[in-house]
């Protein structure tokens, strides 16, 4: 492949981005920045879908162009997909999950993040995360890396297994863990459990209050309105393909479970 | 044998340099013997606020690289006999002193002074590193914003990665009226979040800008809120017991009526 890294395509309902498989992935964002730079005037509210073939991202990289998207006023990124479709066991994208139908699978949740609403929202339908899912890592009876200390901003803390931290995770502070991820005490940064694609990792913290909370390739973040803390300890974990949010002590009574 | 104080903060901006330079009177005004020590070369400021920026022949850079002895850059302030800067040199930048050679020079420093005051530039490049090394103790200055608590604590963490524990925290610039209002950060919050020491609480102080101006310290006057925070601060680090109260640069209504009646 020698061409443009990434072709850009008007399709019916919005903008179409389609990422080379090859190439430099920084090559591959400058030329992403220029392209919208230059559509910028006549695309005001435009709906884009980033198609990224048969190209691998991580978690990060996504990111990273989410970021780049997002830059641009008015334009966002409604879908992404992987066009190749081989790390992909399901045959048609999953529909985003209701809102409704996540909370009355957790009735004390309070902060299901909605994916639809405001302009900012974001709706990965399916992640490009090609790696199968791997024995999870961070089963019961694994070892887990003890942080005796407050993890502060700037610092980041990765483990293959279990994170329990006996402190703080301050924000600018990331904790990556193969397993789940244990605060005993204010989680304010970012974590990330089950990162090697283990859906089943959960993210306990004393007071849960993080700036983005990850777990495998789910990503969610509080809604931008939310200044509300629920008071005691709570769980974050997947269902139904989405991050909810669960008063431990409803779990450890065995209502949610 | 004296402490050296690095006196940090990360973001720029929140008052390392008034803070060093009010400290630093303060202690001296106690009749302690004080070394003040520019490290931000290439922006030296602590000079300006001290009103000793006509008096500067030698510098750090000079005195690192052998052209002055310490003795010689050091410049005696105005007003006390037992405080000294150590300027920073103005047409270098950060990468002309190693923190090998900052660990030296400050340990020579406190052979002869009972606080070797450090007044670090911001950021966390190779200033700050210099800034660090040698020093005992830090006091990381942040104002009640969410980006200096931010970068408060990314210091905090990074000193101690540098084995300096326990640094204390003085806050900076508070507003108690705004506080009261709900529209400024409290001073629990930020001490939630960064879980160190208090070593005080400075009010903003329209006198500061005053005083740095003219070059004067505010610690030295009786009138300024903020100077007498910055007195409270100083005792605090002689090992004094000071309770922690907020000194309202408002003045209360019954102090408004008296200056009304043209009492004192």
């Amino acid at each position: 492949m020698s061409g443009d890294p990434i072709s850009l395509r008007r399709g019916r309902s919005g903008l179409v981005i389609r990422l080379s498989e090859d190439g430099d992935f920084h090559m591959l964002c400058e030329r992403l920045e220029a392209e919208l730079a230059e559509l910028r005037p006549g695309n005001v509210g435009s709906a884009v879908t980033i198609d990224v073939g048969a190209r691998l991202l991580t978690t990060s990289q996504l990111l990273e162009l989410e970021a780049i998207v997002n830059r641009y006023v008015g334009v966002r990124i409604v879908q992404i997909i992987d066009s190749a479709g081989t790390g992909w066991p399901e045959a048609a994208p999953e529909p985003a999950p209701e809102p409704a139908a996540a909370a009355a699978a957790a009735p004390a949740l309070a902060r299901t993040p909605a994916p639809e609403g405001g302009r900012a929202e974001i709706r990965v339908e399916r992640l490009p995360l090609r790696r199968p899912p791997a024995a999870p890592l961070g089963a019961e009876g694994e070892p887990a890396q003890l942080i005796r200390r407050t993890v502060r901003s700037g610092q980041r803390i990765v483990s293959a297994g279990h994170v329990v931290v006996l402190g703080d995770v301050n924000p600018g502070a990331e904790v990556v863990a193969g397993g789940d991820i244990i605060v005993m005490g204010c989680l304010r940064g970012l974590a990330h459990a089950g990162a090697r694609g283990d859906e089943a990792a959960v993210i306990a913290a004393i007071r849960l209050e993080p700036m983005q909370l990850r777990i495998a390739h789910h990503i969610s973040r509080p809604p931008d309105d939310d200044v509300h803390s629920a008071p005691g300890p709570e769980v974050a974990r997947v269902r139904n393909g989405v991050i909810v949010i669960e008063s431990y002590h409803d779990l450890a009574a065995g209502v949610a479970m | 044998m004296g402490t050296a104080i690095v006196i940090t903060s990360g973001k720029g901006g929140v008052g390392k340099t008034t803070t060093s330079a009010n400290v630093g009177s303060a202690l001296a005004a106690a009749g302690k013997s004080v070394a003040l020590v520019d490290a931000d070369i290439g922006l030296r400021n602590l000079d300006l606020v001290l009103g000793l920026e006509n008096r500067i022949v030698y510098d750090l850079v000079d005195v690192v690289e052998g052209y002055a002895k310490l003795r010689q850059a050091l410049i005696r302030d105005k007003r006390f006999d037992n405080l000294y800067l150590l300027p920073a040199a103005q047409t270098k930048d950060k990468t002309a002193v190693s923190p090998d050679q900052m660990r030296q020079l400050v340990t020579e420093l406190k052979a002869e002074f009972d606080f070797v005051l450090v007044d670090c530039p911001a950021g966390i490049e190779q200033g700050f590193k210099n800034a660090v090394a040698g020093a005992d103790q830090a006091v990381i200055v942040t104002t009640p914003e969410v980006a200096a608590v931010r970068d408060a604590d990314r210091i905090i963490g990074l000193l101690e990665a540098e084995g300096i524990r326990d640094p204390r925290l003085i806050i900076n610039r508070l507003r108690p009226q705004m506080v009261k209002r709900g529209d400024m950060m409290e001073i629990e919050d930020i001490l939630d979040i960064l879980a160190i020491g208090l070593l005080g609480v400075v009010p903003e102080d329209e006198y500061i800008v005053v005083s740095t101006n003219r070059g004067e310290p505010a610690a030295l006057s009786r009138e300024s809120k903020a100077g007498t925070a910055y007195r409270d601060i100083a005792r605090r680090l002689m090992g004094e017991e000071v309770p922690m109260v907020v000194h309202d640069a408002q003045p209360s209504l019954f102090g408004r009526l008296r200056r009304l009646w043209g009492g004192v």
